[in-house]
């Protein structure tokens, strides 16, 4: 793993007074995940569910309350001089607002040749350096976007620039938060591929944050679901879209539109009541319990323990292993027992 | 109006903005009808002028300059576009009611949101009911204990609830026609499928039309039984929404299709649409499509295509069908 969160909490004073902090924010609690070479790990979550403060840490742009980022193995907070300068340019961000991520006083040649100096590129080489680099995210001749401002751009060739300045600085990691949510479908697929090349080409992790499922499991490897400032339900998108164990997976892909209005009415739609509740005072046991369609006693008191459902596939759910039946069954245990062995 | 006839007829709609960089045809020569009770999807990306076709049916633009230059909009057989301001603001909010993307922006901070539903039934119908009428409208998008919702501040909502309360201010004088501008956008996936849910039981109660007006394909495949496609200021395509879905007939459409990502199967992007929607002030000559079309032909480019029928509801802009049955 090149980058990973391990047991991160992440609390926010909220209401403070004279006396000192009135309550906290539970943003993240107890998360723990890793980005490979070359991979990409979506962060799957509504608002309000601490995918982007998980983001924001690995990133190194918020301190964790508690738990540790590791860059390559080492701690982050360990790391200092050039050790975190090596994490600062190998961990990028690109963000949903392509206009607010660009200083509007810069042209795109600045923007980048900023980004290519850090990295100690030569002044006299940096033009040259900038142009292949849009070139490579696919702006054309490169001459004609050089000297533009961001205003002068529409949002996908924006969103293109928000991209070429992470890559300028050569990363190993791309922390992507929802990168095309804010794009026309057309422009956002065409991200997307652009995404798709870098990666095969250079071999840079994404860590994937959306809330759009249906993206999400067009490019990613792994998937995490979080609720609540936690990981509800993680494994490989395979499984985790295909046999979702945790109710609440399951409730998100119910509600996730379907392109195609045969199946549309022929699908069960769960619709969950409710709202997400205060992280303030998140309920006790488990946290989805309040909205939950199958909730019993246990849930409203216990904190549910982890189900393992399948290779790399886990979910914290009380009911999980009645829920999934291809583990509980006679033959499937003992074909587990037998490849133990 | 014949018992059969369309609730919503729009002929040969042509809204213009005048810029200085020149006119902004954002409805150029749009043409729908919409049954009593049916659903319509209005689809396109940014600058389609999906959203100005449904601010010109009930002239409420966002600039001052947009003019409607030529066409007929009939609303139960009443033309629409002759009627006074005084006539077309009892139309607003009456017959045919708008909800929009963002709902704090349609609520007032400082008053209950009760009070707000009600003051949309009292502008026509007296104060006299408005109170229990707000509280029905209230309990019929499906917010909980309506009594006491109808004393909440706007800021004591959340999104989804706000939203609703915006569908009850829009449906509380029983419209025959709702138009809703990208309704579910702004909201998490589960609220967004509350927020559908109410708008199909809304349809089945009170028989009321819907023309939702948005860019994402999956929401209408959910609850529209027709769909037209728009691109730059045109209509491409219409088809029930299963014609559409299963065999588009614009490339434009197909590029749009192909582009949507489901989540019943991991299929990776292969053809991807390049460009972008042309400037509206300066419009490609022949096909408006022409530039990105990956199936542009000669004709194309000096030729404006006109309607072909591919079946019976099924109606294509494009030369490609030309060889196919006449106009």
């Amino acid at each position: 793993m090149i980058l990973e969160a391990r047991d991160l909490t992440k609390r926010f004073p909220w209401g403070r007074t004279f006396t000192g902090v009135r309550a906290w924010v539970r943003a993240v609690e107890g998360v723990s995940l890793g980005v490979a070479e070359g991979d990409t790990l979506a962060l799957v979550g509504e608002s309000g569910s601490g995918k982007t403060t998980v983001g924001r840490m690995l990133a190194g742009l918020e301190t964790p309350t508690s738990g540790e980022v590791h860059y390559r193995g080492q701690a982050l907070s360990a790391l200092a001089g050039e050790s975190r300068r090596e994490f600062r340019y190998g961990v990028q961000m690109v963000f949903q607002d392509s206009q607010a991520s660009l200083n509007p006083r810069k042209t795109v040649a600045r923007i980048l040749e900023v980004a290519l100096s850090v990295r100690g590129v030569p002044a006299g080489a940096r033009r040259d350096a900038a142009a292949d680099l849009l070139v490579e995210v696919g702006l054309e001749p490169p001459g004609v976007f050089l000297g533009r401002f961001p205003h002068q751009l529409s949002g996908g060739q924006r969103q293109r620039i928000n991209v070429a300045r992470a890559l300028a600085v050569d990363p190993a990691v791309i922390i992507a938060d929802e990168p095309v949510s804010a794009l026309d479908l057309s422009v956002r697929a065409q991200i997307l591929v652009l995404m798709q090349r870098l990666q095969q080409q250079r071999r840079v992790g994404y860590l994937f944050i959306s809330h759009d499922l249906a993206v999400v499991r067009s490019v990613a490897r792994r998937v995490v679901v979080m609720y609540l400032g936690r990981i509800v339900e993680e494994g490989p998108t395979e499984a985790v879209f295909g046999r979702p164990v945790h109710p609440y997976t399951e409730a998100l892909l119910s509600a996730t539109p379907v392109p195609n209005p045969r199946l549309a009415r022929l699908r069960r739609r769960i619709i969950l009541p409710g709202d997400v509740p205060s992280p303030v005072a998140p309920p006790p046991g488990c946290a989805f319990h309040p909205r939950c369609p199958v909730a019993v006693e246990i849930c409203r008191r216990e904190f549910p323990p982890p189900v393992h459902a399948g290779e790399g596939h886990t979910a914290l759910c009380h009911l999980g292993a009645r829920r999934v039946p291809h583990i509980k069954s006679p033959t499937a245990s003992r074909n587990l027992r037998t490849a133990s062995m | 109006m014949s018992a059969s006839g369309p609730l919503l007829l729009i002929e040969d709609l042509h809204t213009h903005i005048p810029t200085p960089r020149g006119v902004v045809r954002a409805v150029d020569g749009v043409s729908l009808s919409l049954a009593p009770g049916a659903s319509a999807g209005l689809v396109g990306e940014s600058g389609s002028g999906k959203t100005m076709t449904g601010f010109s049916i009930l002239r409420l633009f966002p600039t001052q300059a947009a003019r409607i230059v030529r066409g007929r909009i009939t609303l139960a057989g009443r033309e629409l576009l002759s009627l006074t301001e005084e006539e077309m603001r009892r139309v607003r909010g009456g017959e045919v009611a708008m909800i929009f993307q963002d709902p704090t922006t349609y609520l007032d901070p400082v008053l209950p949101v009760g009070q707000q539903v009600a003051e949309a039934y009292a502008v026509r119908h007296g104060w006299e009911q408005a109170r229990a009428k707000a509280v029905e409208a209230l309990a019929l998008v499906g917010l909980p204990d309506p009594g006491e919702t109808y004393r909440r501040f706007p800021h004591e909502l959340s999104g989804g609830m706000r939203q609703r309360a915006v569908i009850a201010m829009a449906i509380v004088c029983r419209p025959a026609l709702l138009i809703a501008d990208e309704p579910s956008t702004a909201l998490d996936v589960t609220i967004q499928a509350q927020v559908l849910d109410v708008l199909g039981r809304l349809r089945r109660e009170m028989g009321m039309a819907l023309l939702l007006i948005t860019h994402d394909l999956g929401v209408v495949a959910e609850i529209c039984e027709t769909v037209h496609v728009m691109y730059a200021g045109r209509i491409i395509e219409s088809a029930p929404a299963e014609v559409l879905f299963a065999s588009p007939g614009h490339p434009y459409t197909q590029g749009l299709l192909a582009a949507t990502l489901g989540i019943d199967e991991a299929r990776p992007i292969t053809r991807v649409l390049e460009g972008a929607v042309p400037d509206l002030a300066r419009l490609p000559r022949g096909c408006r499509f022409h530039p990105r079309c990956p199936a542009v032909m000669q004709r194309c480019r000096v030729e404006d295509p006109p309607a072909f029928r591919l079946g019976e509801d099924h109606i294509v802009e494009c030369w490609l069908h030309a060889s196919g049955a006449a106009p």
